[in-house]
């Protein structure tokens, strides 16, 4: 019985020899003791990373889009997760590739997940925040805008600290790295505040929408669409003159602004100035010919125009009257 | 004949139509071959006027063209295809991605007449070919030229001396011997070397006895043709020139290559790499990753010019034809492939580190993915010699051997699929050719399929060509979106031959911010041939003269942009400082100030003593003579890239510096009588100029180059038809 187990082996063994299989088991055989995986990983890495800068040279919009890097940037990202799964930021930047590949849920399931990992994150809020708001989920984006507003002074004491510490280890020369973040901060802060505010003219609160025109116009005194919602909600209040003072400091700020020029015209006209709400008027319909477009709220391009034309024929027809009345009164 | 027609034209049209966005411009040319194009338009442009030009006048101040002839490959003929299609109405670039393409598949007849030669067998060198066609070998081709250069006369070299040694005949030598001299002229000659003397080693192993006999047989043929022999090699001395030239230019540090040194080392090392590392910052190791092989192949991209793919299909013959009996020619091509492959992987396997400590051109190598074709090829034929194994299996087998079989292909399909199902991002394409494979296999055991019929043929051409199709679709839709603005604004443009000017013009750079591509700038200064300052951005992607590369970065941009505006500066007074590195200062001083003194390096004991008169001369204005334009002073009479020659008529004796970068090659010479050329205010060229009428003649002259350069391509294109006749003949 031996015997015969034994002569099993010998010809199994002859006939692994004469067979290419001997040849491929010594191939693998030499690839796995010679190839140090470690190496491998760490050069795929360094050469992934090329593309990963040019994703992120994208995001401050220095080179153009290159679909081909963000393609190759979510295999990195994927390749880097295997060997740390809980780094949020992987997760976030891998979303953001998502983002811009047009792969939107999927983008959405990055954040989420990049959030549950770094719940303190704020640039991850905010893209998050941006991601809810692209796809109708105004509320889920306003509660995460809100947070981040509440919460901005706590950034402030983190660059002082950061410059604290630098200052400790004799680092002063790359303060300006953290002065850089901070900009960028103040940058975040202001489309924070627009955002929401937009968020909030979307749900129509426009009383939230306000407060926060109006805490963001402390910040930003110019900004033309805080200027507008705080006049849009005033003006939705029946305040005619503060609403067209916001709408004035709007237009101050963007001549060509064909929302803030529509609206005043409203204003005049409850305020009875007819020759300031044809004026207006008049701006708006020159605007419309030169193709200046509105936002695509309150009202939609031809709405807006449609709504001018209605407004000077009404006048026209048989509000004129009633606007000299007003005046006199 | 028609069905022999078909079975190459289907495939070859197949593929054409895969590529077919780079075919129309749809997908615009990368950043690499794109430099090709334009180094090749400048060569080209002036080949067609008698020149063949060695020196680029117009961008660095002047800079050496030798380094970048080699990089194009510029005597190979395939080029009188670019200059014929061209002549034809077809613009420059596209005539130049139709030369690739007709390259590439020059290169792919070559791989199917190897396999031939070495399986004797057409069946067998059919599937390879296909095999081959639909790999990634055309997908790098096209955006890293200089793999394709080296790949086709490799290709072919192989064919030549497999039919040489079966033969011994005198036109199989002829192809080795013009193959050879296609290499010799190439950039990067040293990855055939490798592979051609990785070849003989493993053929000597595994044919020892063969080897002898074909020793013995090769002295013989020694023997019997002395003369053609020796022509042979005094041919090949002649036709390694260019490339010696371009080589000594960096060892004896005339010319710098930014590049490829980083910091000290560009001063010292010439090609050499000091750092271990930098030899292996571009191996296959990091380009991809084992998981690319199945994953994401629907996601190629256009621009990586080191990927490995190949057919689905190939890797289930490779699996089944485990159980193939081992034979030499599957030994030798298994070594071959297995050490051309860590090889590519750099710094990942001990076996780069072997070969850099003990090989000396190994310094001098980066980039071992570029072994990629070579060992792709390799796989390939080890594919198509299981694969004519197992198709010769079922006929010795009985029914037991039979189900046993399809046992085998079951559980090696079976087991694929599960493999693939547990990835992610597989395509779905991928289980179809498992599916495809497994009906071929079983119809093949049970011999459903007529041995040699059409039926195995169409089963066959499907199974390898049906995952290719769906991949390199793919791979065509990314690369149109690859966004590369400034190259398809090249793709239009029609080019004139540059005149000369006595002013530079000021660089434009691309503005990034403003959406334009990452193209490196001056690739489109060569294209257009703009005579034009260099930029601080530009100098480190070229090959400049050592001294003007020292100058740009020593002295302030701006000041050197003002003073080097003009080629032509005239002096009354000279300064003689020591012909060294240090001490530049004074010049950065004069050069800023313009003063009416040249600064000129003592490189021979007897500047001084020349330029006496000039030393002590007392000077007439505070400012030197800058020239914008003719005058009856100083005129250009003659221009080419290698010569100018100029008419001067002053009343004193004075110092002309020729604002074009110094190098010993350039020779100078007055009424016909050569005058000592000086290196001038750092980094120029300077002349005495006598008081007259007199024309004066800046020549390049690299030893023995100039005169050769005519020749050796004479020497390239006359072998070309020789050998094309004589294989027509036989």
């Amino acid at each position: 019985m031996n015997r015969k187990k034994s002569s099993l082996w010998i010809k199994l063994v002859e006939w692994t020899l004469g067979r290419c299989l001997f040849l491929y088991m010594l191939l693998i055989g030499a690839s796995l003791v010679l190839i140090d995986r470690h190496t491998v990983l760490n050069n795929r890495m360094n050469f992934l990373l090329q593309n990963e800068a040019s994703v992120k040279a994208f995001s401050v919009g220095r080179v153009p889009i290159d679909y081909s890097a963000f393609k190759m940037a979510v295999r990195y990202y994927t390749e880097l997760r295997r060997f740390a799964p809980r780094d949020g930021l992987l997760c976030g930047n891998q979303g953001f590739c998502y983002y811009h590949l047009g792969q939107k849920q999927q983008a959405l399931e990055m954040y989420q997940k990049a959030l549950m990992l770094e719940p303190t994150c704020g640039p991850l809020q905010l893209d998050l925040a941006t991601m809810f708001f692209e796809i109708g989920w105004q509320e889920k984006a306003a509660v995460i805008w809100s947070n981040y507003l509440e919460n901005k002074e706590s950034i402030k004491r983190y660059c002082e600290a950061l410059r604290g510490q630098l200052r400790l280890i004799k680092r002063e020369d790359v303060l300006f790295l953290i002065d850089d973040m901070e900009k960028s901060f103040v940058v975040d802060e202001r489309e924070t505040y627009i955002k929401l505010s937009e968020a909030y003219f979307l749900l129509q609160k426009y009383s939230l929408a306000a407060e926060t025109a109006l805490a963001g116009l402390k910040r930003f005194p110019q900004n033309r669409w805080l200027n507008f919602v705080a006049g849009f909600s005033r003006y939705k209040e029946s305040r005619w003159t503060e609403a067209a003072g916001y709408f004035s400091e709007a237009i101050k700020s963007e001549p060509h602004d064909i929302n803030s020029y529509y609206y005043r015209s409203l204003c005049m006209q409850s305020l009875g100035e007819p020759q300031k709400f044809l004026q207006d008027l008049s701006h708006v319909k020159q605007l419309h010919a030169r193709g200046v477009s509105p936002f695509p709220f309150p009202k939609g391009d031809a709405a807006l125009h449609f709504d001018t034309e209605v407004l000077f024929i009404r006048y026209h027809l048989q509000d004129a009257g009633k606007l000299e009345r007003n005046r006199s009164q | 004949m028609f069905l022999h027609f078909l079975k190459f034209f289907i495939p070859i049209g197949l593929w054409l139509y895969l590529f077919r966005d780079l075919l129309s411009g749809a997908a615009p040319l990368q950043t690499e071959p794109f430099a090709d194009l334009a180094i090749l338009n400048f060569y080209l442009t002036h080949l067609r006027l008698g020149i063949v030009p060695l020196w680029n006048p117009f961008l660095f101040w002047g800079f050496p063209w030798e380094i970048l002839l080699t990089y194009v490959g510029f005597a190979n003929p395939i080029w009188l295809l670019t200059v014929f299609l061209n002549a034809f109405g077809i613009k420059f670039y596209f005539a130049f991605v139709y030369t690739i393409v007709a390259y590439f598949l020059i290169g792919q007849a070559g791989f199917y007449f190897l396999a031939h030669a070495l399986f004797k067998e057409t069946k067998t060198a059919y599937i390879a070919f296909l095999f081959l066609l639909f790999s990634s070998v055309g997908l790098v081709s096209l955006v890293q030229l200089n793999m394709l250069l080296i790949f086709v006369p490799a290709v072919w070299f192989f064919y030549f001396a497999l039919r040489w040694t079966r033969r011994w005949d005198i036109t199989s030598w002829l192809g080795i011997v013009f193959t050879l001299m296609l290499v010799n002229q190439a950039y990067l000659p040293f990855y055939f070397v490798t592979l051609a003397g990785l070849a003989a080693l493993f053929w000597g192993i595994v044919y020892a006895r063969a080897a002898l006999n074909i020793f013995i047989a090769a002295l013989q043929f020694g023997k019997r043709n002395i003369f053609i022999v020796i022509l042979s090699l005094i041919v090949l001395g002649v036709t390694f020139i260019p490339s010696y030239f371009a080589y000594r230019n960096t060892a004896t540090h005339e010319v710098v290559l930014p590049w490829r040194q980083k910091g000290m080392d560009v001063w010292t090392k010439g090609s050499h790499f000091g750092d271990y590392d930098k030899t292996t910052e571009g191996s296959l190791s990091s380009r991809m990753s084992i998981d690319d092989l199945y994953s994401n192949v629907d996601q190629l991209l256009y621009a990586n010019d080191g990927f490995v793919y190949l057919s689905g299909f190939a890797f289930l013959i490779l699996l089944l034809g485990a159980f193939n009996r081992l034979n030499r020619r599957v030994t030798f091509l298994g070594l071959l492939f297995l050490s051309l492959f860590f090889l590519s992987l750099g710094n990942a396997t001990p076996v780069h580190r072997f070969f850099y400590e003990h090989v000396f051109y190994f310094k001098m190598m980066r980039n071992m993915h570029f072994f990629l074709p070579f060992f792709l090829a390799v796989l390939v034929l080890l594919t198509a010699e299981q694969a004519r194994g197992l198709l010769q299996l079922p006929e010795q087998m009985n029914r037991r051997q039979k189900w046993l079989a399809c046992g085998i292909i079951l559980l090696i399909h079976g087991g694929c699929w599960i493999f693939l199902s547990s990835k992610k991002n597989v395509s779905p394409v991928a289980y179809e050719t498992i599916s495809l494979s497994f009906i071929f296999g079983i119809f093949t055991v049970w011999s459903v399929l007529k041995k040699n019929g059409y039926g195995q043929a169409l089963f066959l051409f499907g199974c390898i060509v049906f995952h290719p199709i769906y991949v390199l679709n793919g791979h065509n839709q990314l690369a149109a979106e690859k966004p590369a603005p400034t190259i398809t604004k090249g793709m239009q443009a029609r080019v004139s031959v540059p005149q000369f000017s006595f002013t530079r013009n000021s660089p434009v750079l691309p503005q990034k911010a403003t959406g334009e591509d990452n193209l490196n700038p001056f690739y489109f200064d060569y294209f257009f041939m703009t005579d034009v300052l260099p930029h601080s951005r530009t100098w480190p992607l070229c090959s400049p003269a050592f001294w003007s590369y020292y100058l740009s970065r020593n002295v302030p941009e701006n000041i050197l942009q003002d003073y080097a505006r003009y080629k032509f500066v005239v002096y009354d007074s000279v300064k003689v400082v020591p012909d060294d590195k240090e001490n530049i200062l004074p010049l950065i001083k004069g050069l800023e100030g313009k003063i009416n003194m040249a600064f000129v390096a003592e490189d021979r004991p007897e500047t001084k003593k020349e330029l006496d008169a000039f030393i002590k001369n007392r000077v007439v204005s505070s400012q030197a003579i800058f020239i914008s334009a003719a005058s009856p002073e100083l005129a250009v009479k003659h221009f080419t890239p290698n010569v100018v020659r100029l008419t001067t008529n002053f009343k004193n004796e004075k110092f002309l510096v020729y604002n074009d970068s110094y190098m010993k090659a350039w020779q100078a010479k007055c009424d016909g009588v050569r005058i000592p050329l000086y290196r001038a205010n750092g980094a120029f060229k300077g002349v005495i100029l006598a008081a007259g009428h007199h024309e004066i003649e800046f020549a390049y002259r690299p030893l023995g180059w100039s005169r050769l350069a005519g020749i050796i391509l004479i020497l390239y294109w006359s072998m070309f038809v020789i050998l094309l006749i004589r294989l027509r003949k036989s």
